[in-house]
């Protein structure tokens, strides 16, 4: 099983460099550029919200590809925030003037992964994603 | 991110080019909103040039299509890839803005 590990301060141009190197370890892997993107788009969403509003010093992101599936730990220091539960869905059906701003990060995930979990482990929260792969 | 900006016409043709997330949303909110309330009314986004939209982009491109209609005025979307449709596709934002796939469709479309 490959794996990529890398330790992010809380800065937002940390997940451009993040993405960078996941862009290369899938690459390498022969991974397609869609679920490159997706994995991408994923891990932008909840590091931005970590970064933002968690207060986090820094975050650890460890993405582990097994034959199949790729998964996903993001674990951080900041205040204790389960993104899965906490963040309201947002209503897709509701036109221009209506539809509020924001809300749709974590909508995101959801979208592109298979799965998606959370725990809080004594300071840290941990979040853990799986994407299953096209065969 | 660099947004270009050209003029043709009434339409004022904004062109992101790279990427457009959390980390440059607030500088695009800034620099979109600031056409808008300079009074531009026609726009068109060529999202040719874009590699990547987070929700951050997505939100500024809500703002601006909001600010615009309580206006009067339009915006079109064109040109973008399959990965960047797909996320304005899981947003619901396809039945909400106008897309065109062409610049040349976007600058009829917007009049």
């Amino acid at each position: 099983m490959a794996e990529l590990a890398l330790s992010l301060n809380n800065d937002l141009a940390e997940i451009h460099r993040l993405a960078e190197r996941v862009e290369g370890f899938c690459e390498e892997a022969g991974l397609p550029m869609k679920t490159v993107f997706s994995l991408n788009l994923a891990l932008d969403e909840l590091l931005t919200n970590t970064m933002t509003y968690g207060g986090a010093k820094t975050i650890l992101v460890r993405i582990g590809l097994a034959p199949g599936r790729l998964s996903v730990v993001l674990d951080d220091d900041g205040i204790p925030f389960d993104p899965f539960h906490e963040a309201a869905e947002p209503d897709l059906d509701l036109g221009l003037d209506e539809r509020p701003i924001g809300g749709l990060g974590v909508h995101f995930v959801k979208k592109m992964m298979t799965t998606t979990a959370y725990a809080r482990q004594g300071d840290h929260n941990i979040v853990t994603l799986t994407m299953d792969l096209p065969a | 991110m660099t947004i270009e900006i050209e003029r043709a016409g009434e339409v004022l043709v904004l062109s992101p080019v790279g990427r457009l997330d959390s980390n440059n949303a607030g500088e695009a909110e800034k620099t979109i909103l600031g056409k808008i309330a300079e009074g531009e009314m026609k726009i068109v986004f060529d999202f040719g040039r874009l590699d990547y939209i987070s929700s951050a982009g997505l939100r500024v491109m809500l703002m601006a299509a909001k600010r615009l209609k309580q206006g009067g005025g339009k915006m079109v979307l064109c040109a973008m890839r399959d990965h960047i449709r797909e996320v304005f596709e899981i947003s619901g934002f396809l039945s909400i803005l106008t897309v065109c796939p062409t610049r040349d469709e976007a600058l009829t479309q917007v009049g």
